[in-house]
């Protein structure tokens, strides 16, 4: 269960965009008057049908002084679903639909990774709706938000309520400017996965009322 | 019957008589430990035909048995939370419980974690000591590096140098699979699980019950406390809704309402038999000679029980309270010859009395050679009852109120006793008078041929499902509960045996590869069993030695550790080490522990140990056993199949097993009276020859077909409780065609007296009938119909 929910925290943090480096993003939770402006900020730059592009992830091991690079492309649709694909050094992929998550590995071999039943699909499809429609209230219930606003777009801070979970992943930064630019993923030993977008694409603008259909 | 006639056994010699056996019975008694035994899954016979597998099966079934989960919803989580923590705060230091779960370990996870790492050598899955059985590298290598750069992986890279293959995660992941959790659909939130249905979100509390808590209702039960604290939190909390299930909410619920039930089924049975023995001898003196007649023999039967058995089951005094009936019959036969003046009644009654008593006695008798304890127990119980009955009428009360008017001379009873409401025996004798011999036997033959059918139609089949109706809230709980618990937990499943946990776990692998063919085939979708999470010492040492194998070839570890690092690492392992920036070895190397298995579970983490708890069941007997559960399997999923040819493996449904015990010792009880009963044949023929004692056995034996009949006809189950009520019937039926053949057809004093004894044993079990709880109404109906039918056919018995 709490490994399903670390892997939902990654999720979420993935799902996002992509931006810009760490800085001081904690230091400013969420509040009444700083609220609405991130609603409308995630709206902005969730406002589409289907996101497309390309991703660099980097793995950072902090202690050995280690980095990890992978690329690879994403398709994220509000109406179908999330594809996933690593492409190098090795391939792997993810798919997220209404039946479930499904992996491939490099070998072909497909698996379900988590039935539509399951909880953590429950809880990472309402996240998934807090963010397309931006409902900070939503997020609110598993993170503590944190939010501050850059010349270009803001960066907003996720930290897991659950020390179970802070013990696997320390916070989520997403950083965006017209997209979701970067996120960065901090463990408990402080190693950070950063992944990057680049070549973001989207197709149709969401009409306001669309905007909060699930995934 | 001159040893009864008062000439060789003097009143004194009586009370002597009487007063030694009593105090060997009772002294037997209170020399042992008294136990009171309520829990009502002991009553039920073992499950298994084999001792020890029957043994593990209780023994699994205990484990569950004090264990309840109370599930607190609201709309607003925060609101059912804080009903949790409130509920948990009354209840967390209370002496009832063992322990009681709301907030989950934070340090469970990391701990589970690590636990994995460092068994990571020896405790993988199947898949992975498939993968290093092959030596299948180019696998290995590709699993890990998708980890290491997958966007979706949460394996920890921070220790890439003593795991370069990850097999820790490996470890985590398999036991993550093969616990409960994968299915539940409960998640972590505020440090409490929670699950949302239909909008409302519930959060999860469990408990266990304290060994020393009874699990039938009594005032101050904790229970009732639970109930009282969840009513006043939905009130204090409007929307909230409560769930409960587990086995102490049923016992509860059932007992209680049981004990209100017997509460007035029995105050308004003794009401009506003590006006009616008012009514007929208009005197108070039987009525307490009687009561204390039964009285002392419940204290004796108990006392005695309590020697031979150790313990006695409360369903042992509800059943066997019966005999208080034949007790009262023996006492209303002596008191209404006394009230008619009769000069040494004992001997006027003795014949009658004595077979009567060995009659029923045989049939008891019989039932002690049942492989059912708590059968055992009410035989041994209504044998010590009778036989007090018994000396109590023979002895002491010869002694105490005919002593005076004993003469030794015989008086006969008068045939119209003056003293007597006779009216009604007058009545009843007079329309039986009417019956010529042939009109008789017609009746009696077309009584026969209309009970064929009803026996035809006969279900005789015990199912304990049928004997328990939960309510609907109840009901609702527990079907919420399995919903969001997900873990369908199929009806029949395995227990597994061996010589010790190494042989325990072999056998469960080879149970677990069937199944795992069986999961590819979806005929189940998972199953728990230990050996997924800890595999045999052998796949241990295997999986360690297939890994040392993958690396290093066929060098021995020995050379490998000695040697500079790296020195005998195969090409392609020092390459794949390079290519995640692992400069050498000697992190892995320091990480080999030869004595890496686990053979001893002394420091498993939390986790672990609770799913160890539901699954290992230790030494049971001489040998050791476990249980493998599947779960959520589909309706061709043959668990017998499965096990076939398999060594150690036992295929057990519960219900399905008890149910064809239970009636399996239905026939076998049927059988052993059937048995005792043509052993009273042959003592009825030596006494009144072939004729007379057909025409005695015949009330009996017509009565229970009748009873047998008419469960037929209605289509009720004839049920392992409804055979015990036959076997009284013959028991206590016979008694009536005795007194009649003994007093003759014409005598209202002993029409009187066995319409008395007839009323109150029609009274008493009649009113069984009227319970809600099914063995009790079946047990109380059977006797009703056995017992009416037997008193009206029982003065064919005696001649004209």
């Amino acid at each position: 269960m709490l490994f399903k929910r670390n892997i939902c925290v990654l999720f979420l943090g993935l799902f996002c965009g992509c931006g810009i480096a760490m800085a001081d993003v904690f230091s400013h939770p969420v509040n009444k008057k700083s609220k609405p402006e991130l609603e409308k900020s995630l709206a902005k730059v969730m406002n589409y049908e289907v996101a497309s592009g390309d991703f660099k992830q980097t793995k950072s091991i902090k202690k050995r002084n280690r980095k990890f690079i992978s690329t690879g492309t994403f398709m994220i649709s509000k109406k179908n679903g999330i594809i996933w694909k690593t492409l190098k050094p090795i391939f792997s992929e993810l798919a997220l639909n209404n039946g479930g998550v499904f992996e491939r590995d490099s070998s072909g071999q497909s698996q379900m990774l988590l039935t539509k039943e399951n909880p953590m699909f429950a809880d990472f499809s309402s996240n998934i709706q807090a963010l397309f429609s931006g409902k900070i209230a939503q997020l609110e219930k598993n993170f503590n938000v944190f939010y501050e606003k850059q010349s270009c777009g803001f960066r907003m801070g996720l930290v897991p309520r659950e020390t179970m979970v802070r013990m696997v992943i320390a916070n989520v930064v997403i950083e965006a400017c017209k997209n979701i630019d970067k996120v960065i993923i901090t463990d408990a030993e402080e190693s950070p996965v950063t992944l990057e977008f680049l070549n973001y694409k989207i197709v149709g603008k969401a009409a306001p009322e669309r905007m909060s259909s699930a995934p | 019957m001159k040893f009864f006639n008062g000439k060789h056994l003097n009143a004194k010699a009586g009370i002597f008589l009487w007063v030694v056996i009593h105090a060997i019975l009772i002294f037997l008694g209170i020399s042992v430990p008294w136990k009171m035994d309520s829990d009502l899954y002991s009553i039920l016979p073992d499950s298994n035909e084999i001792k020890n597998v029957s043994e593990a099966e209780k023994e699994l079934s205990s484990r569950t048995v004090r264990n309840i989960t109370v599930l607190v919803g609201h709309e607003d989580f925060e609101v059912a939370r804080s009903a949790a923590v409130a509920l948990d705060s009354v209840f967390k230091d209370d002496s009832s419980f063992e322990e009681t779960r709301l907030f989950v370990n934070e340090k469970s996870m990391a701990e589970t974690r690590e636990f994995f790492f460092n068994h990571r050598y020896t405790l993988q899955g199947r898949k992975i000591r498939e993968i290093l059985a092959k030596g299948d590298f180019e696998t290995l290598k590709n699993r890990a590096l998708q980890k290491i750069y997958g966007s979706f992986s949460n394996a920890n890279l921070n220790h890439l140098d003593e795991d370069p293959f990850l097999l820790g995660d490996a470890a985590f992941e398999n036991f993550v699979q093969h616990s409960p959790m994968s299915l539940s659909r409960f998640s972590l939130r505020d440090s409490v699980l929670y699950a949302v249905d239909s909008g409302v979100t519930y959060v999860m509390w469990n408990a266990k019950l304290s060994e020393n808590v009874p699990s039938m209702a009594s005032d101050g039960h904790v229970i009732a406390k639970m109930n009282r604290v969840l009513d006043s939190l939905k009130l204090a909390k409007p929307g909230l809704v409560v769930a409960k299930s587990g086995v102490p909410f049923h016992s509860y619920e059932s007992s209680d309402r049981a004990k209100s039930e017997i509460a007035w089924i029995s105050g308004v049975s003794i009401v009506l038999i003590l006006l009616l023995l008012l009514y007929v001898f208009r005197s108070s003196l039987p009525i307490v000679a009687t009561l204390s007649t039964i009285a002392i023999a419940i204290f004796t039967a108990l006392a005695f029980t309590w020697y031979v058995f150790g313990n006695i089951h409360v369903f042992t005094l509800v059943f066997g309270t019966s005999i208080i009936g034949v007790s009262m019959d023996y006492a209303v036969h002596f008191f209404v010859h006394w009230k008619t003046g009769v000069r040494n009644v004992r001997s006027s009654i003795i014949k009658g009395l004595l077979l009567g008593f060995l009659t029923t006695e045989l049939s008891y008798i019989a039932l002690t050679f049942a492989e059912f304890s708590l059968l055992r127990q009410m035989a041994v119980f209504s044998i010590v009852g009778l036989l007090s009955s018994f000396l109590t009428i023979t002895l002491l009360f010869h002694a105490v109120f005919e002593n005076a008017m004993a003469s030794g001379e015989e008086i006969v009873a008068k045939s119209v006793p003056a003293n007597l409401p006779t009216q009604f025996p007058k009545v009843f004798l007079d329309a039986y008078s009417k019956f010529s011999k042939w009109g008789t036997r017609l009746m009696l033959v077309l009584f026969i041929v209309a009970l064929l059918p009803g026996l035809k139609l006969l279900n005789v089949h015990t199912d304990i499902g049928n004997f328990y109706t939960m309510n609907d809230e109840i009901k609702a709980s527990e079907a919420l509960t399995s919903k969001l618990n997900n873990l369908g937990v199929a009806p029949t499943y395995f227990i597994v045996e061996g010589n010790d946990g190494i042989e325990i776990l072999e056998n469960e692998e080879q149970l677990t590869e069937r199944l795992a063919n069986a999961e590819k085939e979806g005929l189940v979708k998972a199953y728990l069993a230990t050996s997924n999470i800890i595999p045999s010492e052998r796949n241990q040492q295997k999986t360690y030695s297939d890994f040392r194998k993958i690396i290093y070839g066929n060098t021995g570890i020995l050379k490998v550790i000695l040697e500079k690092p790296g020195s005998y690492l195969t090409s392609y392992a020092r390459d794949y080490l390079t290519e995640i920036g692992v400069e050498n070895d000697s992190a892995i190397i320091a990480s080999f522990n030869p004595n890496a298995w686990l053979n001893t579970w002394d420091s498993l983490p939390q986790s672990l140990n609770s799913l160890l708890q539901m699954l290992w069941l230790g030494r049971v007997g001489d040998k050791y056993y476990s249980a493998v559960l599947p779960l959520h399997v589909s309706d061709k999923f043959d668990a017998q199949k499965i096990a076939e040819g398999l060594p150690g493996v036992h295929v057990v449904n519960k219900k399905h097993n008890i149910n064809n015990a239970l009636t399996k010792i239905s026939q076998v009880s049927l059988k052993l009276v059937g048995f005792a009963y043509v052993v009273v044949f042959f003592i009825l023929i030596i006494v009144y020859k072939f004729k007379d004692a057909v025409r005695i056995i015949r009330a009996p034996v017509l009565a229970s077909l009748f009873a047998a009949s008419v469960f037929g006809y209605a289509g009720i189950e004839f049920n392992f409780f409804a055979i015990v009520g036959v076997i009284l019937t013959l028991g206590i039926g016979i008694d009536y065609a005795l007194f009649f053949k003994e007093g003759g057809r014409q005598n209202l004093t002993t029409t009187l007296a066995i319409m008395l004894s007839a009323m109150t044993t029609i009274i008493s079990f009649g009113s069984l009938a009227c319970s809600a709880f099914v063995p009790i109404h079946t047990f109380g109906l059977a006797v009703l119909l056995g017992i009416s039918c037997c008193f009206l056919i029982s003065p064919f018995s005696a001649k004209r």
